[in-house]
């Protein structure tokens, strides 16, 4: 009988470690966050390789007002054009870290009056392993200083420059046989603090 | 009194799954309801013929952005979507959607093969149109546009239809799946002599 007590009473002991194990707040996995490079500036003072493939694969004669948006990350880098005198924004997509790379994908999205019609989703990139990426533009909010991509335990943060839409990327988001992908976004205002957070779905579309 | 109280409750909650019942089928869209996500059936051919058999079947199902999947009824069974927008759910391809299904391609850009997709397979695919204008993708190539001809592509940055007919006057009728309003059809079209169009072929047709 004694022995019985004991039982109980080390399963009711057992239960409520659990429980309060179960309940206790578990600290999320700490994301490591790392910034990627930004450079912005007329069509004609960034005259990169990448901007070069990029005017060539839209055909595109810029004009002097042209402004162009380069940026270096993590899975990829990104062309973005945008000529005030056209409706549309152009996009190269270039897999791969650093500045080497080719083209491997590109958008064009309707962009007036600071609004864009679609992300723009393109997943013709890959990794060197040959894993699927998604790039697409996500539009800052008024007041955001940079957007925060997270990518399971990394996360991105992309600058905002002349407050464009911002191309970003995920790998662990790509849905290849939806021909889709989803980020993971928050937006930050100048102080750090959070504006918004959303997983932005965006499509393979046009 | 007892009695009575069960078959109020039994009563109730038949009443209120009745009703979630309806209120989910209207909130379904048409691709929730009738489309699929099954795999592609590989073929060792692949015909112009058939594929503008393909392309006849989506003729009148609609338009839907970033779309894929239509029946056969010539209905369009979601019309008037908002502008751009994928989250509505309706019936039909949008350009590119419709032409990678007819050109039978695969999600993998790397593979040239022939893919039949099904008509209610919700599948748009990995290019969009100024993808086919770049010749992006294995199976896909700059061609001529002098040289188009039936099932050939004339692609810009923004849009793609496929030849339908070469027309005597210059211009083409084309199969294309042109916006929400017109939805997919045969249109005559002059992207042949239009500069900012190029032409864009998929190889390895059988004939």
């Amino acid at each position: 009988m004694d022995r019985l007590r004991t039982l109980c009473a080390l399963c009711v002991a057992a239960a409520g470690l659990l429980l309060v194990a179960g309940c206790r707040d578990h600290a999320k996995p700490k994301s490591s966050v790392v910034a990627g490079d930004v450079r912005v500036g007329a069509v004609t003072r960034l005259r990169s390789p990448p901007l070069r493939s990029c005017l060539r694969r839209f055909r595109l004669r810029p004009s002097p007002e042209t402004l162009v948006v380069e940026r270096h990350g993590l899975l990829g880098s990104s062309v973005t054009i945008a000529d005030p005198r056209s409706p549309f924004l152009y996009g190269c997509d270039l897999a791969g870290h650093g500045r080497g790379g080719r083209v491997c994908g590109g958008s064009v999205g309707v962009w007036r009056r600071g609004r864009l019609n679609d992300p723009r989703l393109d997943i013709l990139c890959a990794d060197r392993k040959g894993r699927r990426l998604g790039a697409a533009w996500i539009v800052p909010l008024r007041r955001a200083r940079s957007i925060l991509v997270r990518e399971g335990a990394v996360t991105e943060r992309y600058p905002v420059a002349r407050r464009l839409p911002v191309r970003i990327w995920t790998r662990d988001g790509v849905d290849v046989g939806r021909s889709s992908a989803t980020f993971d976004v928050t937006q930050l205002e100048p102080g750090g603090g959070r504006l918004a957070h959303e997983r932005l779905r965006a499509m393979v579309a046009g | 009194m007892s009695l009575l109280r069960p078959r109020v409750a039994f009563l109730a909650a038949f009443a209120v799954a009745l009703s979630l019942v309806a209120a989910k089928a209207a909130l379904a869209t048409f691709v929730s309801a009738n489309c699929n996500y099954n795999a592609a059936t590989w073929s060792p051919n692949m015909y112009r013929d058939g594929s503008v058999t393909v392309a006849l079947v989506a003729r009148y199902e609609g338009y839907h952005w970033g779309g894929g999947c239509w029946n056969d009824n010539d209905v369009d069974q979601g019309p008037n979507e908002p502008l751009q927008t994928y989250s509505t759910g309706g019936e039909g391809g949008d350009c590119s959607g419709l032409t990678f299904k007819v050109w039978r391609e695969s999600l993998n850009t790397s593979d040239g093969g022939h893919y039949q997709w099904g008509r209610l397979r919700n599948v748009h695919g990995p290019y969009a149109a100024a993808d086919f204008k770049a010749g992006a993708g294995v199976p896909n190539a700059t061609y001529p546009k002098a040289d188009a001809i039936v099932m050939d592509a004339f692609a810009s940055n923004t849009h793609i239809g496929m030849v339908y007919q070469r027309l005597t006057s210059g211009a083409d009728q084309i199969v294309e799946a042109k916006c929400e309003a017109c939805g997919t059809n045969i249109f005559t079209r002059t992207y042949r002599s239009d500069s900012s169009y190029g032409g864009v072929r998929r190889m390895g047709w059988t004939g």
